[in-house]
């Protein structure tokens, strides 16, 4: 007897369980208050904007609301969305926008806070879990001056993506210990990194893993074409450094004497690197390392998929991924982009329930099956994620990650940074000039 | 009201300044008022980007900053007008030999011409995506074909300043020298047969009838070829961007490169608008100065 009510009493658990899960939707949503409306989101055309769009039948069934999506490149994407939020001509519900630009958008009264749509009862939803949030994403992706502006939509940042069979091979092993002395593992600090960088850079006609080389490898590709790829690449060795381009009061601090050093050895990685190594961006990185002839680079943890697709990369299944190695602290140079509501918007209370969708638990286990990197440690406790390649890696560097400035005048400093460290590389100018030069520009655009 | 229409049919003569209407119009609204907006734009701090600047009048204070606080803007300029002069000067003259070559009867002569105008007919976005690949050190098919050849070289041909500015030149040149041949093609076809029979039974030597006959009668054409590449080079701006974005370091930064940049980069409207007049500005001397040079010539040589 007693074994039939524990049974019973178990099975009604799981079913009152099941039921409060399946009804983790907002009033709203399940009233189908905002029927009929049509958001339109305007976004990069980047795989996790194609997974999203995947997933949104769910949504438009469930609410009632439908969503037009418009997907181009990066830089369209800023200036269409520039372009409406001048003219005011409202054409936008919903924008996802690079985090970099959330200071700029704020400042000029582009986007609104969501907490009182938080606080709307009709609106939230129950089950959304602030706990379950990774913090460090939210607030930089979507928080400016304490205030809540959005969610991450791409939540990418940088991790190190290197060939583990090349790590693991007993004979590169061997001569590894014997040439450096200590053992081939995963770099644990920068001057490692160099090391190995520099030990799997091989002529053609030397030994790789036991095989002669029938065309050069290279230790390391670097994205270093006047583009922001640049920048994107060389933050991430100056955050390890412990340097950084404005203090904790906003002042410049471009040439202090921690980036400089970044900086230099950062230049010191370009003979290890393929000769057009100068006219790649993260794509063209990619692409050498699924013509298996690179043996460990910094990358963006969504292009990095590309190089475990079978059917384009030599090398699927070969790679693994961690953090960037520290020399003062371990990092990552996060780079995503956000869900931003404009002021304008015509339909906020709709756009906020697609936000908020878009957010919420199951959307971010679900977007992560297809490879998006989520923003919700749950999503990683998930056994089926464990397993995926990339993910379980990248959590680490999103509680590491470090941002770059997010206020008004990014796009001039940008292009000062891109255009100096161009002319460093090219020889045109040393490290410190460079540096020097950038300083007193962002000085300048301070001051404007 | 009646009489004025009474009047204009009267007159007959006035009625034809109704037909410019539409013309003008359309001038006005599409050019002029632009034009007058981008010189308004020029005095005023506006920015899409920096939350102070909503459009103040500072009179000068852009042109002032432009020319005295940014050595871009030289650079930029300078750059333009080599590239101009280089680009212009080689594909005119490529384009006139070519022409004279295409002008005589050799077999598959038509054939030859269609094919060279192809260049010529792909958008200049596509012209840039196709070098980039193909000048790719690691995976483009230049590399490859050099190497066989023997020639290694250290890096990209677009990884270093000067070999990336030669190699905007020559992409230029590759796409642009099939229009000069078109056009003096066309004038060395519809000149007059007479005066090149009389030099041949006086016994001049091809080199000579080129210089002293074909020359002087194509004349106009020259000029207006090398106005309206003078004018196209000055604003190339799609191929140089896909190629190099204006780099490496600043090696092609070209005008319209900068202008860009200053625009819709930093999206400060204002000083942008001050950088483009400036560019305009400078054409417009450059064309003048042509004018100036050639009509002196052509009021001497009669």
């Amino acid at each position: 007897m007693k074994k039939i009510i524990m049974v019973v009493l178990v099975i009604s658990g799981l079913l009152i369980g099941s039921l409060s899960v399946a009804q983790a939707v907002p009033l709203a949503v399940k009233d189908k208050t905002y029927e009929g409306i049509t958001l339109r989101y305007i976004a990069e055309a980047v795989p996790p904007t194609d997974a999203v769009l995947k997933l949104v039948p769910e949504f438009e069934k469930a609410s009632g609301i439908k969503v037009e999506f418009e997907i181009y490149p990066y830089e369209y994407v800023i200036e269409k969305e520039t372009t409406d939020l001048i003219g005011k001509t409202r054409i936008y519900d919903v924008m996802s926008v690079p985090y970099e630009h959330l200071g700029r958008y704020v400042e000029m009264g582009w986007c609104q806070p969501l907490e009182k749509f938080f606080e709307n009862p009709q609106l939230k939803d129950p089950q959304f879990d602030w706990n379950d949030l990774i913090m460090t994403s939210v607030k930089l992706a979507g928080m400016w001056k304490d205030k809540l502006y959005g969610f991450p939509s791409n939540n990418c940042t940088h991790i190190v993506m290197y060939r583990e069979d090349l790590m693991n091979n007993p004979i590169e092993k061997r001569s590894f210990k014997e040439k450096y002395g200590y053992e081939l593992h995963y770099p644990s600090n920068l001057v490692q990194y160099k090391d190995q960088i520099e030990f799997f850079t091989r002529k053609k006609g030397e030994k790789l893993a036991g095989k002669i080389l029938d065309r050069a490898f290279y230790g390391t590709a670097l994205s270093a074409k006047r583009h922001p790829a640049l920048y994107c690449e060389w933050m991430d060795f100056m955050f390890a450094f412990g340097g950084n381009l404005l203090d904790e009061n906003g002042d410049p601090i471009v040439n202090s004497p921690e980036n400089i050093e970044a900086l230099e050895y950062y230049f010191s990685l370009f003979k290890y690197a393929p000769p057009g190594t100068k006219e790649y961006t993260w794509d063209e990185v990619s692409t050498i390392f699924q013509q298996d002839q690179a043996y460990m680079a910094v990358q963006w943890s969504d292009v990095a998929f590309g190089v475990e697709d079978p059917e384009k990369s030599k090398v699927a299944g070969k790679m693994r991924y961690g953090v960037v190695p520290r020399l003062v602290r371990p990092t990552s140079h996060y780079g995503p982009w956000s869900y931003l509501m404009p002021t304008a918007s015509k339909h906020p209370e709709a756009a906020f329930l697609f936000i908020q969708w878009a957010s919420s638990k199951e959307v971010q286990l679900k977007l992560a099956k297809m490879g998006m990197i989520a923003f919700r440690y749950s999503t990683y406790d998930n056994p089926e994620i464990k397993k995926m390649p990339i993910l379980p890696d990248v959590v680490l560097a999103l509680e590491v990650a470090q941002s770059r400035p997010r206020i008004p005048e990014w796009p001039e400093f940008s292009s000062s940074l891109i255009l100096h460290l161009s002319e460093a590389i090219t020889g045109e100018k040393t490290a410190k000039e460079a540096l020097d030069v950038c300083q007193k520009d962002f000085e300048r655009i301070l001051r404007k | 009201m009646i009489s004025i229409f009474k009047g204009l049919r009267g007159r007959g003569g006035n009625l034809r300044y109704l037909f410019h209407v539409p013309t003008l119009s359309f001038l006005f609204f599409i050019t002029l008022i632009p034009f007058l907006y981008v010189i308004n734009l020029s005095f005023r701090s506006y920015s899409f980007s920096i939350p102070g600047m909503t459009g103040q009048f500072i009179g000068l204070e852009n042109f002032r900053r432009l020319l005295n606080e940014d050595p871009m803007f030289w650079h930029s300029i300078s750059l333009t007008l080599v590239f101009t002069f280089l680009s212009v000067s080689i594909e005119l003259g490529l384009g006139m030999g070519i022409a004279n070559l295409l002008n005589q009867d050799i077999r598959g002569r038509r054939i030859f011409t269609t094919l060279f105008m192809i260049p010529m007919m792909i958008s200049p976005i596509v012209v840039g995506l196709l070098w980039k690949f193909m000048l790719n050190p690691e995976l483009g098919i230049l590399m490859f074909f050099l190497k066989k050849f023997g020639f290694t070289l250290k890096e990209g041909l677009l990884s270093s300043g000067k070999t990336a500015f030669l190699t905007i030149l020559f992409v230029d040149v590759w796409g642009w020298t099939p229009f000069v041949t078109l056009i003096i093609l066309a004038g060395l076809q519809s000149m007059p047969k007479d005066p090149f029979e009389a030099a041949r039974i006086a016994g001049a030597n091809s080199l000579q009838i080129f210089f002293y006959i074909a020359l002087p009668l194509i004349k106009p054409l020259i000029i207006i070829v090398v106005l309206l590449r003078s004018i196209d080079a000055f604003r190339v701006f799609d191929t140089i961007y896909i190629l190099t974005g204006g780099g490496p370091g600043s090696a092609t930064e070209l005008g319209s490169i900068y202008g860009f940049r200053i625009n819709f980069k930093f999206w400060d409207m204002g000083y942008g608008a001050s950088y483009v007049l400036f560019l305009f500005l400078i054409v417009l001397i450059v064309t003048d100065l042509l004018f100036f040079f050639t009509q002196r010539k052509t009021y001497m040589s009669r």
